[in-house]
């Protein structure tokens, strides 16, 4: 059950995420479902996945947007909760509060469209029969690179 | 991620002695390179040393074994470095047949209770348990890295019964692993040059990778491959495209369109060998090449349309094409460094879509236009 004091971070073991040109794209290694997120999504991903609370989100979804502070928690709450229920981020009430400087409100905020997640499954039913080969450890073969291989 | 569950039929020949790599690394490997010992001198005819540059580092290859050195060679022929090196390879790649040698495999297939094991392209992937011994194993034959000599080792049942998928693409998960410990990334795409100049076609399967890339070599372009390259950031942040096998897949309709290739088709004889294999080293010589500077990226899309045309593609649109199936598609599984890799690709160098219209002829055009205008940038 989230809060508004709900805080999260990137399931970082299975889930790689850029954020490139104002647009937030993740890949899922593990179901190979990839995602993405524009405008108001990728800066909502960007403070979701930076440690901020669920109520803290929406404050500066509000200050940077022009939206109300209700319509603000309520897409805030829907994305997070969507996020999760792909397993891209997971609920983790130790992160620490980020250390901020409060987002002023700009006289002019930003026109406001609700986040969407765009979700692709296309790779999914390729890995559904091939899995991804897991991470293996590094290996220092430089330390041998002056072995004979002879 | 889906284990293989359950003992595997032991497929080694008889007196082969029961140990694994993934159970006893380094002694098991030292029994393979034993067994390889033997194989190269039961039979000198048969044996060869060739020395290839894969990514520009020196690669060994010797083989025990005529058959199956002349299926090896042929995909990595345009990679032929010619005479040895003076300095030590950075990879060495040792292979025997064991029909053509009479010497065994002396380590026992894959076993799930053992290291680790998974299915990848209808064959067996192991690690030991300190991931210094990578194994994958297709049919009836089985090969080893060892990530820490940089040195892989192979047994062929026979060289006479390699399956389309060895014939054309050799050893390609572990020469993708290798790329991997060497801070380069096997991506999925397409690569062909002009004047030294590269262009990637990335994409998912049916995209058109293959379809773009052939219509340009066929129209004068270099070509480094149609769907895996090597991808390297030089020191000046600079990006190389690698080539790593000359040879191409096709459905039987999709070569049709490309007459010069259906005469040097090969076609399989496995109900799952549904394309047939083209090697095109000795169809376009001098015109397959190692490497070269990636200069753009053209994104194929094919549309019901009769022209074919270029436009500029944004860098999300460059990425969502090019990194879901480059970092799932191959071994090992990227992270975060390699995902970033190719995000500073689609940064610093400019994308075009490619909408692939039903002429193909004019494909290599916007492939030059498009190449023009990216020098502009």
């Amino acid at each position: 059950m989230l809060t508004p004091h709900s805080r999260f971070r990137l399931n970082d073991a299975d889930v790689t995420a850029q954020v490139l040109d104002g647009e937030a794209i993740m890949i899922n290694l593990s179901t190979g479902v990839y995602y993405s997120m524009d405008k108001v999504g990728a800066f909502l991903w960007t403070v979701i996945t930076g440690g901020h609370s669920l109520a803290e989100a929406a404050a500066a979804v509000g200050a940077r947007y022009e939206v109300s502070a209700e319509r603000a928690q309520a897409d805030v709450t829907r994305v997070a909760e969507e996020l999760i229920s792909e397993r891209l981020i997971i609920v983790a009430d130790d992160v620490l509060p980020p250390q901020v400087t409060e987002e002023r409100h700009s006289r002019s905020r930003l026109v406001y469209e609700s986040p969407e997640l765009n979700i692709y499954r296309d790779m999914s039913e390729l890995l559904a029969l091939d899995p991804p080969i897991p991470a293996f450890n590094e290996i220092s073969w430089k330390e041998s690179a002056d072995r004979s291989t002879g | 991620m889906k284990e293989t569950t359950g003992q595997l039929p032991r497929i080694g020949g008889e007196g082969a002695t029961d140990i694994s790599v993934a159970q006893y690394g380094n002694g098991a490997f030292a029994a393979m390179e034993a067994a390889f010992a033997e194989a190269a001198t039961i039979n000198l005819e048969c044996f060869s040393e060739v020395h290839y540059r894969f990514a520009n580092l020196e690669v060994r290859v010797r083989i025990a074994g005529r058959e199956l050195a002349q299926h090896f060679r042929r995909p990595i022929a345009h990679l032929d470095a010619g005479e040895a090196p003076p300095s030590a390879p950075q990879l060495a790649i040792d292979l025997w047949d064991e029909q053509e040698t009479g010497v065994p495999c002396p380590v026992v297939p894959a076993d799930d209770r053992i290291g680790s094991t998974w299915d990848v392209g209808n064959g067996i992937f192991t690690a030991s348990v300190d991931n210094r011994f990578i194994g994958y194993e297709h049919r009836q034959s089985r090969t080893w890295l060892d990530r820490k000599t940089q040195r892989m080792i192979g047994w062929t049942a026979s060289g006479k019964d390699l399956s389309l998928y060895e014939r054309g693409k050799p050893l390609l998960l572990l020469v993708s692993l290798w790329y991997h410990d060497r801070d380069m990334r096997v991506i999925h795409s397409g690569l062909v040059s002009r004047n030294g100049h590269g262009v990637l076609f990335p994409g998912m399967g049916g995209s058109g990778k293959s379809t773009s890339t052939l219509a340009c070599l066929c129209s004068g372009f270099d070509y480094l491959g149609d769907d895996y390259i090597g991808l390297q950031v030089l020191a000046d942040g600079s990006f190389m495209g690698h080539s790593l096998y000359n040879s191409t897949w096709l459905e039987p309709d999709h070569m049709a369109r490309f007459p010069l290739l259906p005469p040097h088709a090969i076609r399989g004889n496995r109900p799952e060998e549904n394309k047939c294999l083209v090697l095109l080293s000795p169809l376009f010589p001098g015109r397959l090449r190692g490497s070269v500077p990636i200069r753009a990226l053209a994104l194929p899309r094919i549309v019901d349309a009769h022209t074919t045309r270029c436009r500029p593609a944004s860098k999300v649109d460059a990425l969502l094409r090019l990194a879901p199936s480059s970092l799932l598609a191959l071994a090992p599984r990227s992270g975060v460094r390699d995902f970033q890799m190719l995000t500073r690709l689609v940064e610093r160098v400019p994308s075009y879509w490619l909408e692939l219209g039903r002429d193909l002829t004019q494909i290599p055009q916007c492939v030059e236009k498009l190449l023009a205008e990216a020098a502009r940038q």
